[in-house]
């Protein structure tokens, strides 16, 4: 098992990023086991996420991963880039495809516009995506606003 | 129940009405269960301690929390849940979608602070429009929905802008 202490420090300055830099991908497998933990500690009743009989009914193959899910995926690839220095301001995330456990989904992400505050901070606009490994299809696009320090 | 102007129209009837409910404290042991249950390993999700270094009160709850729980209360009984596992009653704030598929069609989200543990939150709700589009695969509606997460003093914690849809 991850020690909860192993998160990795770098902190990109408003200053040092530029338009069309990309994010290191971050890659998730999701799990029965994850699905499960996550509809239980939201609350999520949803049989769709925890029933495969049930999900075969609705015409899937498995159970889903839950579009929160591909939310939190997407907002830790904005976390774990922009450090502790970093603010998530703003996302907006939709799921278009879904994805079942098993399924090897690439967070990637890309600067698309920078915004220089008054004061000591910057605002990145990034580009992301969720994409399955297996067959390249985009199963969650989002936009995302992180403001960053000028100096570090 | 088939989606038609009719269902719209009742739907809209609830435009601009505001739902407020107090969720409680969000607590460490929710942030972190959260916070495992996405894989995370960050320590602001974890340890106190590191938290007050980086300036928080205390642990953080990773920004997509409080829009991910699906219910704040204990929920209905078995027996008052769709087939699909929906509660019967929720879902929509009391629309009648018997018998239609609800699903979520995107989401909008502005993390004005971030939310530390102990942090006691009341959400805000307001359904902002409802629009009946057409489909590839017949009618679909389109309902949009704004939820203002504030703090005990009233201050914006997180303003979310989510659109469900009924097929």
């Amino acid at each position: 098992m991850k020690s909860p202490i192993s998160f990795t420090h770098h902190a990109p300055r408003f200053d040092a990023v530029r338009i069309g830099d990309r994010l290191p991908e971050i890659r998730h497998t999701p799990t029965r086991m994850q699905l499960f933990r996550y509809s239980a500690v939201t609350w999520n009743t949803h049989r769709i996420h925890f029933d495969p009989d049930y999900a075969v009914v609705e015409g899937y193959p498995d159970v889903l991963v839950q579009s929160h899910l591909h939310g939190a995926f997407l907002v830790g690839l904005c976390t774990e880039w922009m450090g502790a220095g970093g603010h998530l301001a703003r996302l907006a995330v939709t799921v278009r495809r879904y994805a079942v456990p098993g399924d090897t989904l690439i967070c990637s992400g890309v600067i698309a516009g920078l915004e220089r505050l008054d004061g000591d901070k910057g605002v990145v606009h990034l580009d992301l995506r969720e994409t399955r490994e297996s067959d390249d299809a985009v199963c969650a696009v989002a936009t995302a606003s992180v403001a960053l320090p000028l100096q570090s | 129940m088939p989606v038609d102007e009719a269902l719209l129209e009742s739907i809209r009837t609830s435009i601009g009405i505001e739902i407020s409910h107090s969720i409680g404290p969000i607590t460490a042991l929710m942030i972190r269960r959260y916070a495992r249950a996405i894989g995370e390993t960050n320590p602001l999700y974890y340890d106190t301690e590191y938290a007050r270094s980086r300036g928080h009160a205390d642990i953080v709850a990773p920004p997509n929390l409080v829009t991910a729980v699906s219910r704040w209360d204990e929920g209905p009984a078995e027996q008052d849940l769709r087939e699909d596992g929906v509660p019967k009653e929720v879902q929509l704030e009391g629309l009648p979608t018997s018998g239609v598929r609800v699903m979520g069609g995107g989401e909008d989200m502005e993390f004005h602070v971030p939310i530390t543990a102990g942090t006691t939150i009341v959400e805000r709700s307001t359904m902002i429009s409802a629009e009946l589009l057409e489909g590839r695969k017949g009618q679909f509606i389109v309902v949009s929905y704004r939820h203002e997460f504030i703090d005990e003093a009233g201050k914006k914690l997180l303003t979310s802008t989510r659109k469900v849809l009924l097929r």
